[in-house]
């Protein structure tokens, strides 16, 4: 069961606002706990990792706390480390992400249509659609073209008598 | 003073011209609804015609000036009557209409820039079935013309 001043703690070393006692009992606590929860796990690592507490290195830990004591005197929190962390895993995957994506995602399906609001990405069903287009938009197009035909005829005959008139 | 106006009526026609539906969302919007059968060809499709299809000598090809080609079939007369007021707010030109002896009713409308036609569209009124269809294109009327006669006489033997 961890006490609820840890997690108060907790709470105060991501604002970075808690004293050197304070982040002592959270190392300690850490440190010397094997049965840490599995959901306070990543603030182990956080804890821990950036101290680089080892047991009965107590000179060492003191050191590092008179260093984090010392910056944040300085007007530099601890949040700091929180962010540059998950910065850079974030750009780690990010590149990884991009290059992996790069080597191994399939290309893109060419979309040829749509029937009914479904993309057509087949070639040959793209083809056959749009045969059975033509096939039904044809006739139409046959009387228009005939249409066009009948009064270019009937233009050219215009020409014809505008000339012989007197 | 006049800077506020001049604001307040730059807002207005923006938010104006923001509601407006064009033709091509207009037909996009109804792919899927019940009643209404929809088919749309990208420009890739019309960029993989034109790299299959072997280029006449002395003929425009048929597709050099197609973008994209949008088909509708429905029975729900509801389509023209939306449609027309849009056609006429963005100065569609009417370009043909044919009366069959069938009763069907064919119009053709296009719409001009810089003597160009950049939208043609074909309405078939069946009386109990509608066609339309919507091309997306650039090419002049003379190009039209060209793309109308080879439709019409290669039809769909040119395309298997």
């Amino acid at each position: 069961m961890v006490p609820s001043r840890i997690y108060d703690l907790l709470d105060k070393y991501y604002e970075g606002t808690n004293s050197s006692e304070e982040l002592s009992e959270l190392v300690k606590f850490f440190d010397e706990n094997e049965d840490i929860p599995v959901d306070l796990l990543p603030d182990k690592v956080m804890i821990l990792g950036i101290i680089g507490v080892r047991k009965n290195n107590e000179p060492e830990i003191d050191q590092k706390l008179e260093q984090l004591q010392i910056s944040k005197q300085n007007g530099i929190t601890l949040n700091w480390f929180k962010w540059a962390i998950a910065a850079s895993i974030l750009v780690v995957m990010s590149v990884v992400g991009v290059n992996e994506l790069l080597t191994t995602a399939p290309e893109a399906q060419p979309i040829y249509g749509y029937y009914n609001g479904k993309p057509i990405t087949n070639k040959l069903v793209a083809a056959q659609r749009f045969n059975s287009t033509l096939d039904k938009i044809s006739p139409s197009f046959q009387k228009m073209h005939n249409e066009v035909k009948k009064v270019e005829e009937m233009s050219k005959y215009n020409d014809v008598i505008n000339k012989i008139k007197p | 003073m006049i800077k506020k106006i001049i604001l307040i009526l730059t807002l207005m026609i923006s938010l104006n011209s923001y509601g407006q539906e064009n033709v091509r969302n207009y037909l996009s919007s109804l792919s899927g609804k019940r009643g209404f059968t929809t088919i749309e060809f990208t420009p890739f499709m019309f960029e993989m015609i034109r790299n299959a299809v072997e280029q006449t000598e002395g003929e425009e090809d048929l597709f050099d000036n197609i973008d994209s080609m949008l088909l509708i079939t429905t029975d729900d007369n509801s389509i023209l009557n939306i449609l027309q007021p849009i056609l006429k707010r963005d100065k569609y030109q009417l370009m043909m209409q044919m009366y069959d002896e069938d009763d069907s009713h064919i119009i053709f409308y296009g719409l001009m820039k810089n003597k160009k036609v950049t939208d043609f569209l074909m309405i078939i009124d069946d009386k109990n079935d509608f066609l339309v269809l919507e091309l997306q294109c650039d090419m002049t009327l003379r190009q039209l013309k060209s793309v109308t006669k080879q439709i019409s006489i290669k039809g769909v033997n040119n395309f298997k």
